[in-house]
């Protein structure tokens, strides 16, 4: 069979490569293989970049941070308020995968109009991706904040109900900025 | 220490005088700290003075590379590679250096509106002496083509360090050995050079705290002079208990720094 799929994310991936096991190994149902989770290291490999377009929580901080659960993984970023604060961003520096950060931390830098202003992790957790296209194009940040200038994604701790709960809903964060 | 609701932020203004780089970098560093844990119990401060010869980079450190470091440390300058924003620049006696350490919600600024109004400060200081000074797609404070103030910050939960460099009457042959601020095509120059006629770090001192005041529409404190040998536990004494033993910069006296 050679029909092309069209891959969205990192989720897709698994579910059809999943699929795709099940189908070929010559076992009976009963026996069947448990379905595989694929690294991101290796989704990143394959091409695959989870723009988190699933969510379950959409989760702000009071220095306009902001954070998207998925499963177990949190992607983060800055919000429209902080980039306009903060003028055309021309270099961003992320931290390296498989960093461990807690809550609170600083875990990147944006430099604009000759000020490098520090980054604030909103939830403690292992760095599992950055979004390598900051490195060229920074700007992205300005022109997407919140989907495509996200900044990295963490695999979450035990402690992150803890910590989500101490953070701000949209409606909570938008009522600071008045 | 405490800074009262309604009121404008009262700015310690200290002066330093001539310092090492690195010197003044762990004052910053501490400062930051002190006014990072006393979130909302602390008075803004403004450290003003003049460095040593000194060739410093910003974040984009990468971009200047060891063997360009050893050349400038060849010419008998110090190299420092820094957290602040902006490229390369160099920093020497003759030149006013300012770094006001606060946090921005006192003024309520985001980091984009801070710079301009620290450029703002600038290009009325130099009206006051006749010069048209203007801002440019890069940062900083410009006449024509050349760039007479630098500026480069580094901002930590919106507290602020780093800060600007105002060319009086420095050396420019030392930017001759680099691209000042990474940006090709243009120059730099200082008052003296623009007037034709010297004009000193002391001069522009009470003209460049006036500007500022307006400017941030805050109080300065009288600008207080630390002796040479200060160290961070003198610094400590001077800005936590209010009662400062360093002496009063005035008119009158005459420093031989300057």
């Amino acid at each position: 069979m050679s029909q092309s799929l069209i891959l969205k994310s990192a989720r897709d991936a698994t579910r059809v490569f999943s699929k795709i096991v099940q189908k070929t190994l010559p076992i009976s149902k009963n026996k069947l293989p448990p379905v595989p989770h694929l690294p991101h290291n290796v989704l990143r490999s394959c091409g695959f970049h989870n723009s988190a377009p699933n969510y379950s929580k959409f989760l702000f901080t009071d220095s306009h941070e902001w954070i998207k659960i998925d499963g177990d993984v949190g992607t983060i970023g800055i919000t429209n308020y902080a980039q306009e604060q903060l003028g055309d961003i021309v270099f961003c520096e992320l931290p390296e995968v498989a960093t461990e950060f807690s809550k609170g931390d600083i875990f990147a830098t944006v430099e604009s109009v000759k000020a490098a202003s520090d980054l604030y992790i909103p939830i403690s957790g292992e760095v599992v991706e950055v979004n390598e296209k900051l490195v060229d194009t920074p700007a992205i940040i300005n022109e997407s904040p919140t989907e495509d200038g996200w900044l990295v994604m963490v695999k979450l701790t035990s402690s992150a109900d803890d910590e989500l709960s101490e953070l701000l809903t949209q409606t909570d964060y938008e009522k600071t900025l008045n | 220490m405490h800074v009262i609701k309604g009121t404008s932020p009262l700015f310690q203004c200290f002066y330093l005088g001539k310092i090492k780089y690195l010197k003044a970098l762990k004052l910053q560093e501490t400062l930051v700290q002190w006014q990072t844990s006393h979130l909302n119990n602390c008075n803004p401060i403004l450290l003003l003075l003049q460095h040593y010869p000194v060739y410093t980079v910003g974040i984009r450190s990468s971009v200047y590379s060891k063997q360009e470091e050893n050349h400038l440390l060849s010419l008998g300058a110090d190299f420092v590679r820094t957290k602040r924003g902006g490229l390369i620049t160099f920093h020497g006696p003759g030149q006013l250096v300012a770094y006001p350490i606060f946090n921005l919600k006192i003024v309520d600024f985001g980091v984009r509106k801070y710079v301009e109004t620290l450029e703002e400060v600038i290009i009325n200081l130099s009206g006051r002496y006749g010069i048209q000074a203007e801002r440019s797609p890069h940062t900083g404070v410009w006449v024509g083509n050349n760039k007479l103030c630098a500026m480069g910050i580094n901002c930590q939960g919106r507290i602020t360090s780093h800060g600007l460099a105002l060319n009086c009457n420095t050396d420019m042959k030392w930017f001759s050995h680099i691209v000042a601020c990474g940006i090709h095509g243009k120059g730099v120059t200082s008052f003296t050079e623009i007037l034709q006629k010297p004009v000193t770090v002391k001069e522009v001192l009470p003209l460049f705290l006036d500007e500022f005041s307006r400017c941030f529409n805050c109080d300065m404190t009288p600008l207080r002079h630390l002796p040479e040998a200060f160290s961070l536990a003198d610094m400590y004494e001077e800005v936590s208990h209010n009662k400062p033993r360093s002496k009063l910069l005035s008119r009158q006296e005459s420093y031989e720094d300057m």
